[in-house]
């Protein structure tokens, strides 16, 4: 995971700074690197890698531009396909940095209702500023409350964040 | 344990509760990506400091020590096992810090402060960060108060003052800690503090050195920090710390602290093996590059203190006082080699060093001190001058001696004033010899040393020698008593003490049989 991210860097930063129009490209075949057939062609030992490029490649003959294709075969040649996902992910965090955007993920028990998200966007934004976009996620084990995260910084306001800090309290 | 009965406990519970704080706050978080031997790596944490206290799950602590660009690798202060890969660690914004205070006194802790003595819970106010900058030069003031090691050799010929650093050094089995602890029993009654770090040790003879401490009454003014052989090399590295900052209390009070730490090269061990598994580039002997710094920085906060920066630093409420805190920093050479790493970096660091060589140990020279190579660069000033005006002659009596000694075994026949040298010589080294846990008074020590300066053991036979020094002290103690008692307590040497001492002697030597 971090080891991706040391790795993905340089192309992420590669890209963005060729242009800032990559992001559906990058979108669609990140999408489908996720995709578990795809996925089982980029690890399966029964193909040579040249031949892995080739399959993958006509995967998105016409869909994506003449550059990613070049792209795709720069990462093929040096075995990264599979990194495409976490090239995707820190290249929309540059894009959003250099628009001064934050993207906050949001974790609650339960699907939070469009009035609850609004009214914790909003108190959101005194703590991580006004140009922010809230990401909603379903973590069951919070118990109640919800849990904002934005990189690596947190703020728990979750039955479960109450609950530790009560254990450790404790002992 | 203190006992507590049920009542008692529900109501600790209910306060506990009480204090707990629920308001959500923000933290900085990252997840563990790689987790071995007391090592981890996180990912995230972009907030973190260097050296900065990091809370893991299970109640786990750890420390962050490489700040990289996209890891922060920790080290893990406890049980390590408990943790996996994959969850998460947080910032604390607090870097580690050890409880410091007189509540310390008397007990035995571990590297974070923590009681392992099963003496209970130990109420300390204080905190201190366990790393700290060394006071500068404006603080600090020249070393000139001894303190007294309590054994002749070392306090006639390499003295230590209060805030000098002393190495002790030597190959296993030469007796270094017994110097050590035999400078602790001497402190009981003189007010100086003591901390003893045991690093990398075996419990059995951490207990051994707490019980001979206990024995002789000087555990009521010392702190152990323990770090044994079976903590992690984290602890192990920290235990050095952590005792420095519990003494830098009373130097930082206008009082005066001893701290040893016992020892250095096994510190310098558990920091090599922390900073390998962390990836740090290894250079000579396997150390890191820091290993010089790990030392220095340690060391150089043993000083002493002047009175302005004690007044400073107490908001004026101890005027007038010193402080200081006296290093014995001991470390093991392997067969006597001096020129390894970690020899030559705390020898170049410290202000002097005793030698301790294995042949004089197991020809019964105890302490087994190299008098031809032990050194000490500051604390000739510190001196009592009883002590210094007498002992002056010892040093040159053996150097002599050694000089005659090698020439003596080719000569057949010597002329009169090198034989007397030589016999001088002999009388002089069996009389240095001094048993483990006795250490002398000043007066005592005086006592000696005139007698060996005025030529009373001319007429004693070599092998006589321990019995006369023994027979010499009770007779002066029950019949001198008045004059003991003054030179003790001042350390003071004139005319009229000489010609005390003379007449005590004179009439020791008429009188009593040994």
């Amino acid at each position: 995971m971090a080891n991706n991210s040391t790795l993905s860097r340089p192309y992420a930063q590669a890209l963005f700074e060729h242009s800032d129009d990559w992001s559906s490209d990058l979108e669609k075949i990140s999408l489908a690197v996720k995709d578990p057939g795809v996925a089982n062609l980029i690890d399966s030992p029964h193909l040579s890698y040249q031949d892995k490029v080739e399959q993958f490649l006509a995967l998105f003959e016409g869909e994506i531009e003449s550059n990613a294709v070049n792209f795709l075969k720069v990462l093929g040649e040096s075995k990264r396909l599979s990194l495409i996902p976490d090239i995707e992910k820190e290249y929309r965090a540059l894009i959003e940095s250099s628009k001064g955007k934050k993207t906050v993920e949001l974790f609650s028990p339960f699907v939070l209702s469009v009035e609850q998200q609004e009214k914790i966007t909003t108190s959101l934004k005194k703590r991580f500023g006004d140009n922010l976009t809230t990401e909603a996620g379903v973590d069951e084990s919070l118990i109640g409350g919800f849990l904002a995260r934005s990189g690596d910084d947190v703020l728990d306001a979750s039955i479960k964040g109450k609950l530790e800090k009560l254990s450790n309290q404790l002992t | 344990m203190e006992e507590l009965n049920p009542s008692e406990i529900s109501q600790i519970i209910r306060q506990k509760i009480d204090a707990l704080d629920t308001e959500p706050r923000p933290s900085n978080e990252g997840t563990i990506v790689f987790l071995a031997d007391g090592i981890a790596r996180i990912h995230g944490l972009g907030e973190v400091m260097n050296g900065e206290l990091i809370q893991f799950e299970h109640g786990v602590q750890g420390m962050a020590l490489n700040l990289e660009r996209d890891f922060v690798g920790a080290v893990i202060l406890g049980n390590y096992r408990l943790l996996a890969e994959g969850e998460t660690a947080k910032c604390t914004g607090t870097i580690l810090e050890v409880p410091v205070g007189e509540a310390l006194l008397g007990r035995v802790v571990n590297a974070l402060g923590e009681p392992i003595d099963g003496k209970g819970a130990i109420n300390a106010e204080l905190r201190s960060p366990v790393e700290k900058i060394a006071p500068g030069v404006i603080s600090r003031q020249g070393v000139d108060q001894p303190v007294q090691i309590g054994l002749k050799a070392i306090d006639s010929m390499v003295p230590v003052g209060r805030g000098q650093r002393e190495l002790i050094i030597g190959d296993r089995q030469t007796g270094k800690t017994a110097i050590a602890i035999d400078a602790i029993i001497n402190q009981k009654d003189t007010g100086v503090k003591c901390v003893y770090v045991a690093i990398g040790q075996k419990q059995s003879t951490i207990a051994g050195v707490v019980r001979t401490l206990e024995k002789y009454g000087a555990m009521d003014n010392t702190i152990v920090v323990a770090a044994g052989a079976a903590d992690p090399a984290p602890m192990q590295y920290i235990a050095a710390f952590s005792g420095c900052s519990m003494g830098e209390y009373f130097r930082d009070r206008g009082e005066d602290a001893l701290i040893v730490y016992d020892d250095l090269t096994k510190q310098a061990w558990a920091y090599r093996q922390m900073s390998l598994l962390l990836k740090r580039p290894p250079g000579r002997e396997a150390y890191p590059g820091d290993v010089f710094y790990l030392h220095s920085r340690l060391l150089e906060r043993s000083a002493r203190v002047s009175a302005d920066y004690v007044e400073k630093f107490t908001d004026g409420k101890v005027k007038g006082k010193t402080g200081s805190l006296t290093a014995l920093p001991i470390v093991e050479t392997q067969e006597g080699d001096i020129s390894a790493f970690v020899p030559t970096n705390v020898i170049s660091i410290t202000d002097g060093q005793i030698f301790l060589e294995t042949s004089l140990f197991s020809a019964g020279l105890k302490p087994a001190m190299d008098p031809g190579i032990s050194v000490s660069r500051v604390g000739g000033a510190a001196q009592l001058p009883i002590i210094k005006k007498l002992g002056g002659g010892i040093r040159t009596a053996l150097a002599q001696y050694r000089e005659l000694e090698a020439f003596s075994q080719f000569a057949s026949d010597l002329d009169d004033a090198s034989r007397e040298q030589l016999e001088h010589g002999t009388r002089v080294t069996e009389l240095m010899k001094q048993g483990q846990n006795s250490p002398m008074s000043v007066s005592e020590m005086g006592a000696v040393l005139f007698a060996a300066n005025e030529g009373y053991l001319k007429e004693v036979e070599v092998e006589k020698i321990k019995d006369f020094e023994k027979a010499l002290l009770a007779y002066l103690h029950s019949e001198h008593t008045e004059l003991m008692k003054a030179v003790a307590e001042t350390g003071d040497y004139g005319d009229a003490v000489a010609a005390e001492f003379k007449e005590a002697l004179d009439n020791f030597v008429s009188t009593q049989t040994y």
